[in-house]
């Protein structure tokens, strides 16, 4: 933003915020005492932006221990968990080998046909499991453009 | 120590020296449990703090700093230490806590519940002025409670970059690194962030005037 060209809050927030380098910042003074739109402007974003609430975390010595507990019981049991699952993956292996020798004339029988109608619960629960979907971000930008009107 | 180090270093007591923060996390490598315990409770207070203010829930917020420690524990053995822990706890609670806002928001759509305009039940740091008229401080808590649920409806990424530059007090350079973003992206996000605030804090004085 100079003189020359029209107001912008974007490049008003950055100089909020101290994020230009020193060219643009001198620019923007400049401009700033010449422009009574622009002084109006950056002085509501102070203005709002010092209503924002901050959430501040005060954890006592207690509360730290029973979190630190809760994380270390948790890497506890997925050691657990890591060690049966080779385990009972091998027995599995065994059995169903087992199996196989003493049924020669083993059929196979037709897979059971899983239930298309899958409960709320269960889409949800496999929501769960989407970390990083591109739908997630589109649906974001949808949101975005929602605000924009 | 990385360029984001230094960007903490310089704004937060650190819980820990970084020597011995080496110690323990050589010794957490070797299998001492308590050494890693050690290092979760030195960090869990800034982790969940980070974690809070970014969903704006306590248990949420836990849970978040829970999994960033579980993470961190599976990675013990491949943590080079190129950057410090604290650095490697905000990336990934950054990261987890924008995945979980996305999952909520998601839910939220597809089931036709509100969005969340009234589940702020946490105690936020929104104590007016003292010195104030109650008139004055009964506004000043509207405004803030109006504040905090548009902070609360900002989308996933937006609300992330501005929690971590206005709240955290963290360079823009800094946060694009941590959240894998351009410098130019952040910058958006932050200026969109920025002129919902004003245009919310104009409405409300408008009202009130």
């Amino acid at each position: 933003m100079t003189n020359h060209q029209p107001c912008d809050e974007k490049q008003l927030t950055l100089y909020h915020y101290n994020e230009l380098d020193l060219e643009t910042r001198q620019q923007i003074e400049k401009h700033l005492k010449s422009c009574a739109a622009c002084r109006t402007t950056l002085e509501q974003i102070k203005a709002s932006l010092a209503t924002v609430p901050k959430i501040e975390c005060d954890l006592d010595s207690a509360s730290r221990l029973r979190f630190t507990e809760q994380v270390m019981a948790r890497t506890d049991s997925r050691r657990r968990i890591g060690k049966p699952v080779w385990g009972g993956a091998l027995a599995a292996a065994g059995a169903l080998a087992l199996v196989l020798t003493l049924m020669p004339n083993f059929q196979q029988q037709p897979l059971e046909i899983p239930n298309p109608a899958l409960t709320e619960l269960e889409l949800l629960e496999q929501l769960e499991l989407l970390q990083d979907l591109d739908i997630l971000q589109d649906l974001e930008l949808l949101g975005e453009l929602e605000d924009l009107g | 120590m990385t360029s984001v180090d230094t960007a903490l270093t310089n704004r937060y007591a650190l819980p820990m020296q970084p020597a011995a923060e080496k110690v323990l996390l050589e010794q957490a490598r070797n299998g001492h449990e308590t050494a890693f315990a050690q290092l979760v409770e030195a960090h869990s207070e800034k982790t969940i703090q980070l974690a809070w203010r970014l969903v704006g829930n306590r248990s949420e917020a836990e849970e978040i700093s829970q999994e960033a420690f579980l993470r961190l524990f599976k990675s013990l053995v491949t943590f080079r230490g190129d950057s410090r822990i604290g650095t490697w706890l905000y990336r990934t609670v950054s990261r987890l806590a924008i995945d979980h806002l996305r999952r909520e928001r998601l839910k939220r759509k597809l089931f036709f519940f509100r969005d969340g305009e009234s589940e702020q039940s946490d105690p936020i740091d929104l104590a007016a002025d003292p010195s104030a008229s109650p008139h004055d401080q009964l506004q000043a808590r509207e405004t803030a409670e109006q504040m905090q649920r548009l902070l609360n409806r900002l989308p996933a990424r937006q609300k992330a970059v501005f929690v971590l530059r206005h709240i955290e007090e963290l360079p823009l350079k800094e946060i694009a690194a941590m959240l894998n973003l351009s410098e130019g992206t952040v910058k958006s996000h932050l200026h969109r962030a920025v002129s919902l605030f004003r245009k919310e804090f104009s409405e409300a004085k408008e009202k009130v005037s």
